[in-house]
């Protein structure tokens, strides 16, 4: 009987390979989706000069919210902003005048930070849609004033986002 | 000299009877095996931030796919992930797997499952059997753009 027992446990190691060849296994397969870029420009108020003066540069500071035209951008992607400044007409008639830029995370006057030449640098990837509001000021000169004619002098500022 | 055999013998001959009888059982374990053949990628292509779009397991072009041979018996589990990940910046894309997004297509039948809960394949040696993903995505409506991605990872356990 002994040897009996002795040779089962032979057996045993016999049958005992097979068993573990029956192993867990598993293999992968990959998921994925692409999300498109979004953008959009929502005028929040126009840059308004009022009524220029003759004798001296009317200016519009673009960080102060009761002077500034502003815009806001909701983006998704790692956006360039490039601004177009404007070409104020009048019944054919330009005034020239310079744009400043500022931009911020609310449209408020603690936000907003001038940007140097309206040249905006490449924003970062966000992980989510984010807002950026941005803020045009300018100058139009009393100089160029005295030689235009009277009349309502109006332009767009351009805003493109690209990727 | 005995004509009984000794117990030395008699051993043996157990032995041999229980290797004999024990035989037929080790093919069959060792036949247990299952391979992955092909995959395919489970591709929700491209949609916009707040979109929700759903692949069914029956779409052949976008589903995920795993074709499977081998032989055995096998309970099948799925570690699916719950969202979708974008690299660089950790944007992260909602996903999610219904009780219906699982589709087990074998050579007479195609049978639904819930990858949740994982199903059973049984593979015969001859016709392999194609395992079905599908799922759905959820774009919040200020999800970031880009290019998200995961694995489903498939255990095969006999």
């Amino acid at each position: 009987m002994r040897k009996l027992l002795m040779s089962m446990v032979v057996l045993a190691f016999v049958v005992a390979p097979a068993a573990l060849s029956a192993q867990i296994s598993g293999g992968s397969v990959g998921a994925s989706a692409t999300i498109l870029n979004y953008a959009t420009v929502t005028t929040l108020r126009p840059l308004a000069f009022g009524n220029v003066s003759r004798s001296a540069a009317t200016t519009k500071d673009a960080a102060l919210t009761t002077e500034n035209g502003a815009a806001r951008l909701d983006y998704n992607f790692a956006a360039q902003i490039t601004i177009t400044a404007p070409t104020l007409v009048s019944n054919g008639v330009t005034l020239p005048m310079t744009l400043t830029c500022a931009s911020g995370a609310t449209d408020t006057n603690t936000d907003y930070a001038a940007v140097a030449g309206c040249t905006f640098a490449k924003l970062g990837l966000p992980t989510s849609q984010t807002s950026l509001f941005l803020g045009f000021g300018g100058t139009i000169a009393n100089t160029d004033v005295v030689t235009r004619p009277a009349g309502t002098y109006a332009g767009n500022i351009t805003i493109t986002i690209a990727p | 000299m005995s004509a009984r055999p000794s117990s030395g013998w008699r051993s043996l001959l157990a032995l041999l009877g229980l290797v004999l009888f024990a035989r037929p059982w080790a093919p069959a374990l060792h036949a247990q095996s299952v391979t992955v053949d092909r995959t395919q990628a489970l591709a929700f292509g491209t949609l916009w931030r707040g979109q929700t779009k759903t692949v069914p397991a029956g779409d052949p072009l976008y589903r995920g796919e795993l074709v499977l041979s081998g032989k055995g018996k096998y309970n099948v589990s799925f570690l699916l992930p719950t969202t979708l990940d974008r690299n660089p910046a950790g944007a992260q894309l909602t996903i999610s797997f219904g009780a219906a997004d699982g589709l087990m297509i074998e050579k007479n039948r195609n049978a639904a499952f819930d990858p949740n809960t994982g199903t059973v394949v049984t593979l015969n040696g001859k016709d392999p059997i194609t395992l079905c993903v599908g799922g759905t995505v959820i774009a919040a409506s200020t999800q970031a753009a880009g290019y998200y991605q995961a694995q489903i990872t498939v255990i095969f356990a006999p």
